[in-house]
Order: C-alpha cells, then sequence, then structure tokens
C-alpha cells in the first residue's frame, strides 16, 4: 500500500473555509499549529491524557492530538483565535483575564473552550458541574479555582455582555 | 502622610496581569510555538535509572549518525 504525500483537506476553522495539501498522518493539533499557524491550541501530552490541545468541534470538546483532519471535513471547528469576534473578547476570555485565572496560560485555550461549550449547553452550572466540566483539562499551575470562579463570573455576566 | 487608599491608584485595586489578554486570546508564544528559519530537532535522553552515578556517555553512535549536528552531555563545553 503506498501512502499519498499529502493529501487536499477541506478543513472549517473559525468560520473559514481553508483548503490545504497536508501529509495525512498528520494530526488536526499539528496542522492547526504547523500547517495553519494557529498555534494558540497547544501541544501537552498527545497522548489525550492533558487536553491541552483542545478544540471544539461542532461544539463540543475535541482532542486535536488525537484527530485526523481527513475525519473532521464538513465539521465546524473552533480554537481559541476564533473565540474573540469583531475585535470582541468573548466573557470567558475577559472574566479568565481579570481573575487571573490564566497563569502560565498553557492550558488557557482548552479550558476558555472547554467552559465554552459547558455555558453553551447551561448557562448558569453549578459549581460542581464546571468541575465536571473541565476535569479533563490539566492545569499544572494548579490553578483550578480562579478557574472555577472565572467560569462562574463569565455566567453570572451572561446577558450583559455581547455574545 | 499617606493618602486613603480610595484616592491611589494601583494600591488596593484589583489589577489585570498586563499579559493576561495575550493568554486569554492564544497570542502568547511559548518555546514550542516558535518557527524559525532553519530549526532543528532535539532530543533529550534520560537515564534509565532513578538513582545512579554517570561513569562515561558513549556518543559515537549518536554522532555517526546521519544527519546529527551535535551530541551534548554534561561533559560539553
Amino acid at each position: 500500500v503506498s501512502i499519498p504525500e499529502r493529501v487536499a483537506v477541506r478543513l472549517r476553522v473559525n468560520g473559514e473555509e481553508a483548503a490545504l495539501m497536508v501529509p495525512p498522518y498528520k494530526t488536526l493539533l499539528e496542522v492547526l499549529r504547523e500547517d495553519m499557524g494557529l498555534t494558540g491550541t497547544k501541544h501537552g501530552c498527545e497522548l489525550g491524557e492533558c487536553s491541552t490541545c483542545g478544540v471544539l468541534v461542532d461544539g463540543k470538546p475535541f482532542l486535536s492530538c488525537l484527530s485526523m483532519p481527513l475525519d473532521l471535513e464538513g465539521r465546524e471547528i473552533l480554537t481559541v483565535e476564533g473565540m474573540s469576534a469583531d475585535g470582541r473578547s468573548h466573557p470567558l476570555q475577559i472574566a479568565f483575564a481579570e481573575l487571573g485565572a490564566a497563569q502560565c496560560g498553557y492550558c488557557t485555550p482548552a479550558m476558555l473552550l472547554t467552559a465554552k461549550a459547558l455555558l453553551d449547553r447551561d448557562p448558569h452550572p453549578s459549581r460542581d458541574a464546571i468541575m465536571e466540566a473541565l476535569a479533563g483539562v490539566l492545569c499544572r499551575c494548579t490553578g483550578y479555582l480562579k478557574i472555577f470562579e472565572a467560569v462562574e463570573l463569565a455566567a453570572s455576566r451572561a446577558g450583559t455582555l455581547a455574545r | 502622610m499617606t493618602p486613603p487608599a480610595e484616592e491611589l491608584s494601583i494600591v488596593g485595586k484589583s489589577l489585570i496581569k498586563p499579559d493576561a489578554f495575550s493568554k486569554v486570546s492564544g497570542q502568547t508564544k511559548f518555546a514550542d510555538d516558535l518557527a524559525l528559519p532553519r530549526m532543528i530537532y532535539g532530543r533529550i535522553l534520560r537515564s534509565p535509572h532513578p538513582h545512579a552515578r554517570i561513569l562515561h556517555v558513549d556518543t559515537s553512535r549518536a554522532r555517526a549518525h546521519p544527519g546529527v549536528l551535535a551530541v551534548l552531555t554534561g561533559g560539553s563545553t
């Protein structure tokens, strides 16, 4: 069996259609970071254990390090770069900045996106629901408390801020 | 005399860190995010022993491998 050096892939990332020629063995994480220049999605364990590579696919958290781009044609992929719209930060981004919930910042993109998926389906989650939703995303600064508080702050402002 | 806290602009205020928005927007560049011209790959070989004395590191085969530019050990200068 001969594997083609590159294959054509059409991806929808942050609302934009991208036509790419990429090696078929490259993961979504690698294509986002290396071929599309979207380095906001972070490279962690590459084993599906840390979730720092998390993106949203059709609104649901997805591990980009274990996803193949060819499987995701036609799906809606959202990265941290797509969370701000028209130069306006998402309420979660504002709350994370205000409360110091981004320490070293490495898990922050995946935390934000995973929290967005939660708030989109449950606009006023309990602390337990927030903890459960974010349980898979590891923060090695261990700044979980501020992260939970930031999600609660963003949820409490829903409707008062745009988006 | 120290002015009351409400007249101070920094003390007693909750300030947003200068790099906070860069981090929450995914713009902060970590070492792994940098792509520079003619970058090469590096790999760290760690000891298989949790507690041992390094007597010698034989780098000859690694150095002889095609494409290898350098092999650095603790003894490298």
